[in-house]
């Protein structure tokens, strides 16, 4: 009885440290990130070529040039998912529901969250052993000796960059699963199919798209955010950078998922 | 130019010195910082350069006292007060001219084409010999340290700390990053270094501290500190090759 007590004991006591663990991690992301974004001096003037370039550059690298495999991916899950699921609503579902259960499904949820694991695994990864590179060669010391403020010029365009890339392929991808989708089983299983694409051009609510742009602007702050902090925790050793890459990619995917479904139970119960 | 002291050290005990240094080093000074391997002459560099809070008293840099500075205030000191580190890191995913005009376009001391032209006259002054459109990567040591320390220079510092700037040269490496220095001091900036080279020392007439087991001593030439009767300078002395009857 003591044994099972003590092991009881040991199991609270587990579960307490790993909650206020994750809390904390929460707290210093929070924080790294809103410092970032208060120190960038975009704020005050694009035309400053020294803000403006890097977020470009990080548009490019994470939005334009993931373009071919988020399309790809699109038209898979469009074959694949929404097909399907048309194929087996279409029995016992109304043009309505099934354009909805698209629209929500494959439109609003998938469509983010295949996007975030695309870039969380491209562009985050990237970024982590990117910055950790330069923490080991000294490069972020020898810009910080510069008078250059590290926020302004590497952590807070990759933000905006990765924020922006990942609203916009967000968007990209859901059109491209649904409609694509919709045209897919409408050519391959049966052409009545396309009289759900008018009615799917409206299924989506003010409410759903805010939600849905907010929430990929939040993803892309979640995968560059969790990137660049843990790319900037390279110490001295080489062996910290796959060990610093592997948690951001695992917090990235975490928190991702957790915000995802905080967003999903909050449109339910508004 | 004004002759007050742009730095000064004050009762400054370095971390892990043992006793405090006093130093005031005007415009167009120079000062280089000996002793044996791990007497704390990094220590004492990153100390003065206001890269690490003194253990005790205080260090004043470019008009701005060291430990009273808060991250903006402390960024902004870095224009003023260039400071070299042993590694001389680059920024490796741009090439050697971005290197230098980044620090002056992030400043905006000039447009995108003022700057370079600043950039390439700067090199150019510093001798610089080289393919501008390479990566640091495929430079040599030589070429790297130059960069790294024309990326200082653009900002116009009135101070410049530099440690180990001889590290990798050899003979006509040092003497010509030696002819360098001396030039930037001759533009009126003071030069501290941590250096092992004592020909440049002896040849530049610097003013020299040196570390020692009883913490920093400083000496106001290159003929003072060889004369010193102490066993630990003769004992210096003596391992790099310099002997009381050659040290002149």
């Amino acid at each position: 009885m003591a044994s099972t007590n003590s092991r009881f004991d040991a199991f609270v006591r587990w579960t307490g440290r790993f909650a206020i663990g994750v809390a904390l991690y929460v707290v210093d992301l929070t924080v790294f990130i809103i410092l970032a974004l208060r120190s960038w001096r975009g704020w005050l003037s694009l035309e400053k070529r020294s803000s403006r370039l890097p977020v470009i550059n990080q548009i490019v690298f994470t939005g334009v040039d993931a373009l071919p495999v988020i399309t790809l991916l699109g038209l898979a899950v469009g074959i694949s998912m929404t097909a399907q699921l048309l194929n087996l609503a279409v029995d016992f579902g109304t043009d309505k529901e099934m354009v909805q259960l698209v629209a929500t499904i494959i439109g609003m949820e998938l469509g983010s969250l295949i996007t975030a694991i695309v870039l969380i695994g491209r562009s985050g990864s990237a970024i982590v052993v990117d910055l950790g590179n330069m923490k080991l060669r000294k490069e972020v010391m020898g810009l910080e000796l510069l008078g250059i403020d590290i926020n302004d010029l590497i952590v807070a365009p990759r933000l905006i960059g990765a924020s922006i890339s990942q609203m916009s392929l967000s968007v990209f991808f859901a059109g491209i699963a649904t409609f694509g989708g919709v045209a897919v089983a409408g050519l391959l299983l049966s052409s009545s199919y396309f009289r759900l694409i008018p009615p799917l051009l409206s299924a989506f609510t003010p409410v759903q798209i805010t939600a849905f742009l907010i929430k990929n602007l939040l993803f892309g702050m979640i995968i560059a955010g969790t990137a660049c902090f843990h790319g900037l925790r390279v110490g001295v050793s080489p062996t910290e950078l796959p060990q610093q890459t592997q948690r951001a990619i695992v917090n990235g995917l975490l928190l991702v998922f957790v915000l995802d479904g905080m967003f999903a139970l909050a449109l339910a119960l508004s | 130019m004004s002759d007050a002291p742009i730095l000064v050290a004050r009762a400054m005990v370095a971390r892990g010195g043992r006793s405090p240094l006093e130093l005031a080093v005007a415009r167009g000074e120079m000062v280089c910082i000996v002793g044996p391997k791990g007497s704390g002459k990094t220590s004492l560099l990153d100390a003065l350069g206001g890269l690490e809070a003194p253990h005790s008293g205080s260090v004043d840099l470019a008009g701005r006292r060291t430990d009273a500075l808060d991250s903006k205030a402390w960024l902004d000191l870095r224009r003023r007060a260039a400071f070299v580190i042993a590694e001389a890191p680059l920024l490796s995913v741009v090439d050697a001219l971005v290197n230098v005009t980044l620090p002056a376009i992030y400043h905006s001391i000039g447009t995108p084409t003022e700057v370079r032209e600043q950039a390439l006259a700067l090199l150019e002054r510093l001798g610089w010999r080289g393919d501008l459109t390479l990566l640091p990567a495929f430079l040599d040591e030589h070429q790297q340290r130059l960069l790294a320390l024309a990326r200082c220079l653009i900002l116009k510092p009135v101070v410049l700390l530099i440690d180990e700037p001889f590290r990798i040269s050899d003979v006509s490496g040092w003497r010509h990053f030696g002819s360098v220095l001396s030039g930037v001091r001759s533009d009126g900036v003071a030069v501290v270094m941590v250096t092992h080279n004592l020909a440049f020392v002896r040849e530049a007439q610097a003013r020299i501290v040196f570390c020692g087991v009883e913490g920093p001593r400083c000496f106001v030439d290159w003929r003072e500190f060889s004369h010193d009767p102490s066993p630990e300078v003769e004992g210096f002395l003596a391992e790099f090759g310099f002997h009381a009857a050659t040290v002149l």
